[in-house]
Formats: structure tokens, C-alpha cells, sequence
């Protein structure tokens, strides 16, 4: 496929640049995106008067989203630095610079715990309907059981639609291009690390 | 005006059971997520004009 000269022109040097995040990464990250949203448009569009056959993409898209957060989960336990994801008190205290900032950190564990919520819940709730997957058994929880997890599976939906605003909202914030263009293409120029170092040093929120 | 924050209904005995959270709740969510992008945005304006700021 042939590439116009200003766009060849217009991609930084190779020295220039710094690969911030792997293909693999941003697939996971893009295809993951695109199923949350699927799941919370057909979970929720239907409460609020959007009516549709939901179920079968409900399901289907939530089996996509468990294989993912489950290579996810694998990857980043075997292959990947769990450090680089948790807190240090450098970084609180000194507001020293990893690959992620403290606001992005907190970002991605809130993630997380919305959506292994409700792949939990929602894989138990699989008993509830007919799927090629499993036998349906209603029986296998008591209500109150079944009512706990409902809820459970409710407030892990109510709670993304927030985080997916907040996270939306940072990520295209112009200071934060540089993150969005890495999560795309992959790199950031040295210029944009300077700038990043120099702004969280400056108690920039980095919440994309 | 409250909100209410769960569904719920009876069993075969007639007792009170959970059935979810109120979907009214779709609407707070979406409130909040709007309060902290309008915040944001008021933070940023006079951030800007703070002298020495970028």
C-alpha cells in the first residue's frame, strides 16, 4: 500500500521516538474498549427505553471480554513487571516518574475491579439463560443469592458508565494527545516524555 | 425526592427479595461523570490564567 510523502514526513525519526506501548498491548486495549462499550449498550440502552433482541450479543460479547481479561491476566502475570502497575512510595513522596502516573494507576485499577465484577457475576448469570455453553439450572443459587449478584453485576455497570466518561474525557484532553497517539500507534517522541516527565513532577492529573 | 437504590420483589412466600440495583441509577452515573468533566473543565480555566502556568 503506498504511503503519501508528508505522512512519511510527518512520523518523527526513528531516534526520535520511544515505543510506549507493544501492538499486543494496544490491541488488548482497543479490543477490550470496544467490548465494554458493546456490553454497556446493550446491558443498559434496553433500561432506558431502547428496546432490542440484547441477550444473544449480551452474552456472546461478555465470553469475548472473559478470553481477553483471562490473556490479559496470564500476560501480565508471566511476561510483564506487576511492579509497574502498583504504587511506590517514591512516587507518592517524590513524585518520582514511572511509565504510568499515580492518576493512571488509580484509573486502571478501578477498571479493573468493574470489570472482573461483572465477567464474574455475569459468567454465573450464564445459568440463568439457555446457551450452547452451559445446561440452564436457575436453581443453582437461592434468590437471595441470585438477588447479590444481580446487584453486584448492576453496580459494576453503573459504575462504568462514570469511569468510561472520566476516562474518555482525559484521554482527549489536548496535554494528553501524547498518550492517545501511543495507545494508536504505539510511540511517543522524546519531546513528549520530557513533557510528561516535566508535568507530573508539576502535579499534573494524568487520567487517560 | 429519594432514589431509590435497589429493585426488588417477592418470593412464593411473600417475602421481600433483591432483584438488582434501580436503573435509575444509569441516570446518577451519568450526572456524576458530567459533574467531574464540568469540574474539570472550571479547574483548567483558571489554572490557564494563573501567571507562570503554561
Amino acid at each position: 500500500m503506498a504511503v503519501a510523502a508528508e505522512q512519511i514526513q510527518a512520523l518523527p525519526q526513528r531516534s526520535e521516538t520511544i515505543q510506549r506501548h507493544a501492538g499486543i498491548d494496544r490491541a488488548f486495549h482497543w479490543l477490550t474498549a470496544a467490548t465494554v462499550l458493546t456490553l454497556m449498550g446493550t446491558g443498559l440502552l434496553p433500561h432506558i427505553g431502547i428496546r432490542f433482541e440484547w441477550l444473544p450479543v449480551h452474552w456472546i460479547t461478555g465470553i469475548v471480554l472473559t478470553v481477553l481479561v483471562a490473556f490479559h491476566l496470564v500476560r501480565s502475570l508471566v511476561w510483564r513487571k506487576l511492579r509497574a502497575m502498583w504504587f511506590s512510595m517514591a512516587e507518592l513522596r517524590t513524585h518520582t516518574v514511572g511509565k504510568y502516573s499515580v492518576a493512571q494507576k488509580l484509573m486502571h485499577h478501578a477498571m479493573t475491579l468493574i470489570v472482573m465484577t461483572s465477567v464474574i457475576t455475569g459468567l454465573l448469570m450464564l445459568k440463568k439463560i439457555n446457551t450452547p455453553l452451559l445446561i440452564r439450572d436457575p436453581y443453582v443459587f437461592s434468590l437471595p443469592t441470585w438477588g447479590y449478584i444481580y446487584v453486584l453485576h448492576g453496580l459494576a455497570a453503573i459504575g462504568a458508565i462514570t469511569l468510561v466518561m472520566v476516562h474518555i474525557y482525559f484521554g482527549l484532553l489536548p496535554e494528553n494527545r501524547m498518550y492517545l497517539r501511543a495507545m494508536v500507534s504505539g510511540w511517543m517522541t522524546r519531546h513528549d516524555q520530557r513533557a510528561r516527565v516535566a508535568g507530573i513532577r508539576a502535579g499534573e492529573k494524568h487520567l487517560t | 425526592m429519594s432514589i431509590e437504590l435497589f429493585r426488588t420483589g417477592h418470593d412464593m412466600w411473600g417475602r421481600t427479595v433483591l432483584q438488582g440495583v434501580s436503573w435509575t441509577l444509569i441516570w446518577v452515573a451519568l450526572a456524576i461523570g458530567l459533574a467531574v468533566i464540568l469540574c474539570h473543565q472550571v479547574y483548567r480555566l483558571f489554572r490557564r490564567g494563573k501567571p507562570g502556568d503554561r
